[in-house]
């Protein structure tokens, strides 16, 4: 670094980096947090398994019964790692989609990929179809995926045609919402009970669904998207102080904004893919980030992503301990425990939003 | 050696080893569910899960004196969703209070990691209902843990299911011969209707509308369609009128159809406020006046069936369990009572209490409306 | 002759169907002047300068030293041209110096951003809010950054859409001051948009007048603000008064 010949600015550059220390220090301790959830996840269960027990189980696996094995490998360690994916996939998404938007009330599921989602799953399950290469679970979460990512092109090609700003998109978005909310209610409709058991059963998220092949997947998505987040970050902040701005200052809005709701489609869509529609997470998870690190992208995203991930681990320590030996679905207790510190730093910090 | 020594010894072999063969053989055995899965299910089963809490129905006649015996686990639906009969089964045994619960009332809250804790040996799920059903991974869980995983159905398909599933489990736990008892009793019953009717044609049915929880949901129509209850109705002569409109077992049709459908017999289904109440441990006082409540309801309150008094209630959980026949035999008694004059459930619900059950099923099950 | 300035020739705007610039063409725009655009309300003000700052589609010839504007890329056009909107910059968690520096980041020149930052800070007299947090300051202030963000880009061409109006008095000036600094010092060229006629008669070196989409007059202030223009532009009745050497100051409704 050139030696600052001028005191002044040399200062100015102490406290600029102080800011970024300070920064880096809050990742560090969210990411901190995380661990720590993620542990108290694992050691929560109506096993009564304690986090030793797992550990030496992890160790020793001569020594466990085929009992304690299935608990540790196909119920706490995908529960627990699913959580954490998801978690960050959907935190991710959504600062991403609020800054595109430019809208605090932005989340993943906006623009209707869960929406789309559910109706590609509700369509194969209301009509099955039968492959001898994959499960049906498989083509669940492909035609899942599928319909997913297809509104996003849709959508974008709609918005195309009328040479859009961010209204056009959100306006697209929210018909996209109300046609796929409509078509899946109309499946139900013609369902049978059990389909219709199954579809309900979709349709409400749960880390309950995971296993090793999903989490592979869902782990190999994340770490390809989160460079081209990062990538992107800076554009993304000046976008967040106005389009006109962003865009007099070089920045491509519209391949910024395509590919953003590329990545964002793609988090979403395996997300919700495999688990289901979890709210909220996508929502909030970029709200309490933003009041804890301010509104730099380069650091915004990955915070949303920390929060995120510590917040759905933490709602699935609470899905298993509110009432032993029931589940209570996740997709309600992330409100439940996402609020609450939501609403903390709110106060703390004042008018700062 | 002697010659008796040598006697002697080969026969002891001989047992031993005939034994040992007999054993290994024995140690587990190959049971077909509903779904036609061959499940491998260990010779004695000491513990059982329950997916839904209400499949105790089944044990009630099974392991007719202790029927919670070998229960280690259940869902919460029985005591959430019928709670006469769980209140029935608390007073008699009240160790049912302390039974681990592994959900609530619904696929979603079942925990995988409490099955597990409990050890069991067997897992009994419905393929449909408040419990985990077959694409559950759940199930793929369990699966894993070497713990089998038996599919039973009373709800899809009511009289081929009571028959599978009883022949299942009766095998699984080793009861064959209760199981078989029941089924032939069943299947008397049921040939005895079915020859009685004869062959009907279907101008000759009346045409039926069974409501299911009446009276519980905010929106009035909730009823059955093909197979479920449904099924059951045709079964004994009738037509109900919202076969070909609702697809499965359970569905809803609007007031405007039902009122234009104009339907012979109205039947009510309930076993709780604000609907019905019927089942255990409710009297005839009870169950009629609240069968009038439910009758007051604006939508309905001028149905044909029930100016012409052919309303009757119905205890809503035989769609859901091996008792049916008692559904089947009431129902045919007012659905042509002419045919079935000499037909006696209330006979039946006695021979079944005394032939099958531990804990005799003791209240009102089923009931016509008081001009 | 190469042209060493902002040509601008037969511009057109148009939303759908509606026109909003018809057929604007301006005399070419000299490095180092500041141009006032003034007019009535809907006149396509704005929209002019956003087609300029290639935010809108504008059809017609715009060149800067003989390079046509209308073809470059996002990034080129960026590089020459910025572009201040007329709203604030929002409050966001964002430091003063940051935000500057995110201006230069994109399509960056290289070097230290941090020390091209505070520079531009200094130069407008914010250095002392460096540090400061956006959504900690006034409006004035945060006005006062979004300069600049603009003037640390070292642009040939700074288009500003109403910068004055949010302001009190003393932004109003400082803001005015430093653009025309600015523009002397590096031989810029400023387009700016602004509603105060006194104010502009005062910084601009040259003023543009549209109307309904097109330019009613061109020139220096005393030459261009005419009662008759005020009676066809404005449909008032009104003229401008030389106070001082730097002050001209326009009379309405009062009899010559």
């Amino acid at each position: 670094m050139t030696a600052h010949l001028n005191p002044a600015v040399a200062a100015a550059s102490h406290g600029y980096r102080r800011l970024l220390a300070r920064r880096v220090g809050l990742l560090a301790g969210i990411g901190i947090a995380l661990v720590a959830a993620v542990l108290l996840d694992l050691s929560t269960g109506s096993s009564g398994m304690t986090l030793g027990a797992l550990v030496d189980g992890l160790l020793h696996p001569q020594n466990l019964a085929v009992t304690d094995r299935v608990i540790i490998w196909n119920v706490r360690l995908p529960y627990a790692l699913m959580a954490v994916l998801v978690g960050a996939a959907l935190s991710l998404a959504g600062a991403e989609m609020q800054a595109i938007l430019n809208n605090p009330l932005a989340s993943p599921f906006t623009l209707g990929v869960s929406s789309a989602a559910a109706l590609g799953a509700s369509l194969i399950i209301v009509f099955p179809v039968s492959s001898a290469l994959l499960s049906r679970d498989s083509i669940v979460a492909l035609s899942a995926f599928v319909f997913a990512c297809g509104s996003m092109f849709l959508l974008h090609g709609m918005s195309r045609l009328r040479g859009a700003g961010v209204e056009t998109l959100v306006l697209f978005g929210i018909a996209l919402v109300f046609s796929c909310n409509a078509l899946v209610a109309l499946l139900q409709l013609l369902a049978t009970e059990d389909v219709l058991q199954q579809l309900v059963f979709w349709s409400l998220g749960s880390v309950a669904r995971a296993n090793w092949d999903k989490l592979s997947i869902l782990a190999v998505v994340l770490a390809l998207i989160l460079p081209f987040s990062l990538h992107a970050s800076s554009r993304m902040t000046l976008l967040r102080m106005g389009e006109d701005r962003a865009q007099s200052f070089g920045v491509d809005v519209r391949r910024l904004r395509f590919f953003s709701l590329l990545r964002i489609s793609l988090l979403s869509a395996t997300a919700v893919a495999f688990v289901g529609t979890i709210g909220f997470i996508g929502l909030v998870g970029p709200h309490i980030a933003r009041i804890l690190i301010g509104e730099d992208q380069r650091f915004l995203f990955p915070a949303s992503a920390l929060v995120g991930a510590l917040l759905l681990s933490l709602s699935s320590v609470v899905s298993k301990i509110i009432m032993p030996g029931v589940i209570v679905p996740v997709g309600i207790v992330t409100a439940l425990v996402g609020v609450p510190i939501f609403v903390a730093l709110v106060f703390k910090r004042g008018r700062q939003l | 050696m002697s010659k008796s020594f040598t006697r002697v010894w080969s026969l002891l072999v001989v047992l031993i080893v005939g034994g040992f063969g007999m054993v290994s053989s024995a140690w587990a055995k190959d049971v077909t569910d509903v779904l036609g899965r061959v499940v491998d299910v260990p010779e004695h089963v000491q513990r059982v899960v329950l997916g839904e809490g209400r499949l105790i129905s089944t044990l009630a006649i099974l392991d007719r004196d202790q029927p919670f015996k070998r229960v280690v686990g259940w869902q919460n639906d029985l005591r959430k969703l019928d709670p006469n009969t769980y209140a029935a089964y608390v007073a008699k045994f009240p160790e049912v209070k302390d039974i681990p619960l592994i959900g609530q009332a619904s696929e979603q809250s079942v925990s995988a990691e409490e099955i597990l804790s409990l050890k069991p040996d067997l897992a009994v799920f419905s393929i449909s209902g408040h419990g985990p059903t077959e694409h559950s991974p759940v199930a793929d869980i369990l699966e894993k843990a070497g713990i089998p995983v038996l599919f039973v159905d009373f709800r899809v398909n009511p009289v081929q299911g009571t028959h599978d599933s009883m022949t299942a489990l009766g095998k699984a736990l080793g009861r064959e011969t209760e199981a078989n008892a029941f089924l032939d009793f069943y299947q008397q019953h049921i040939d005895h209707i079915t020859e009685t009717l004869g062959a009907i044609d279907d101008s000759k049915r009346p045409s039926v509308f069974l409501e299911l929880l009446a009276g519980v949901w905010a929106n009035p129509g909730h009823t059955t369609g093909k197979g479920g209850m449904g099924e059951l109705i045709n079964l004994v002569g009738g037509r109900n009128i919202a076969a070909g409109v609702v697809p499965g077992a359970l569905g809803d049709i609007s007031v405007e159809y039902a009122l234009k459908a104009d339907p012979d017999i109205y039947i009510l289904t309930g076993n709780q406020k604000p609907g019905v109440m019927m089942g255990a441990g409710i009297d005839q006082a009870t169950a009629q006046a609240s069968l009038k409540q439910v009758l007051s309801r604006p939508e309905f309150a001028q149905l044909r069936a029930i100016r012409e008094g052919n309303v009757h209630g119905l205890w809503h959980d035989f769609y859901n369990s091996p008792y049916n026949i008692l559904a089947i035999e009431a129902m045919a008694k007012w659905i042509h009572p002419e045919k079935f004059a000499s037909l006696d459930p209330q006979h039946t619900l006695e021979q079944i209490n005394q032939q099958f059950l531990g804990m005799p099923l003791a209240g009102q099950y089923w009931i016509s409306e008081q001009k | 002759m190469s042209a060493q300035g902002l040509v601008i020739s037969h511009a057109q705007v148009t939303y759908g169907r509606r026109v909003v610039i018809a057929d604007a063409s301006l005399p070419e725009l000299q490095p180092g002047t500041l141009t006032a655009l003034i007019g009535p309300n809907g006149a396509g003000k704005s929209t002019l300068l956003r087609g300029l700052a290639g935010l809108e589609r504008l059809q017609g010839t715009v060149s800067l030293q003989d390079r046509q504007l209308t073809t470059m890329s996002v990034s080129e056009r960026a590089r020459l041209i910025t572009y201040m909107p007329q709203h604030l910059p929002p409050g966001l968690g964002l430091s003063v110096i940051e935000s500057v520096m995110a201006a230069l980041r994109v399509g960056g020149s290289g070097g230290d951003y941090l020390e091209q930052a505070y520079a531009a800070l200094q130069r407008i007299g914010i250095e002392h809010l460096a540090d400061r947090m956006l959504n900690a300051l006034s409006g004035g202030q945060r006005q006062l950054v979004s300069l600049g963000q603009l003037i640390a880009r070292r642009p040939s061409v700074m288009l500003l859409d109403e910068p004055t109006s949010a302001l009190d008095l003393s932004y109003q000036l400082r803001v005015m001051e430093c653009v025309r600094d600015m523009v002397r010092q590096h031989q810029l060229i400023a387009v700016i948009v602004m509603h105060d006629i006194s104010l502009a008669a005062r910084y601009a070196d040259t003023i543009a007048v549209l109307r309904d989409g097109r330019i009613m007059g061109f020139g220096a202030a005393e030459d261009v603000l005419t009662p008759q223009l005020f009676a066809d532009v404005y449909g008032v009745k009104a003229r401008v008064e030389r106070c001082s050497q730097q002050t001209l100051q326009v009379l309405v409704d009062c009899p010559v």
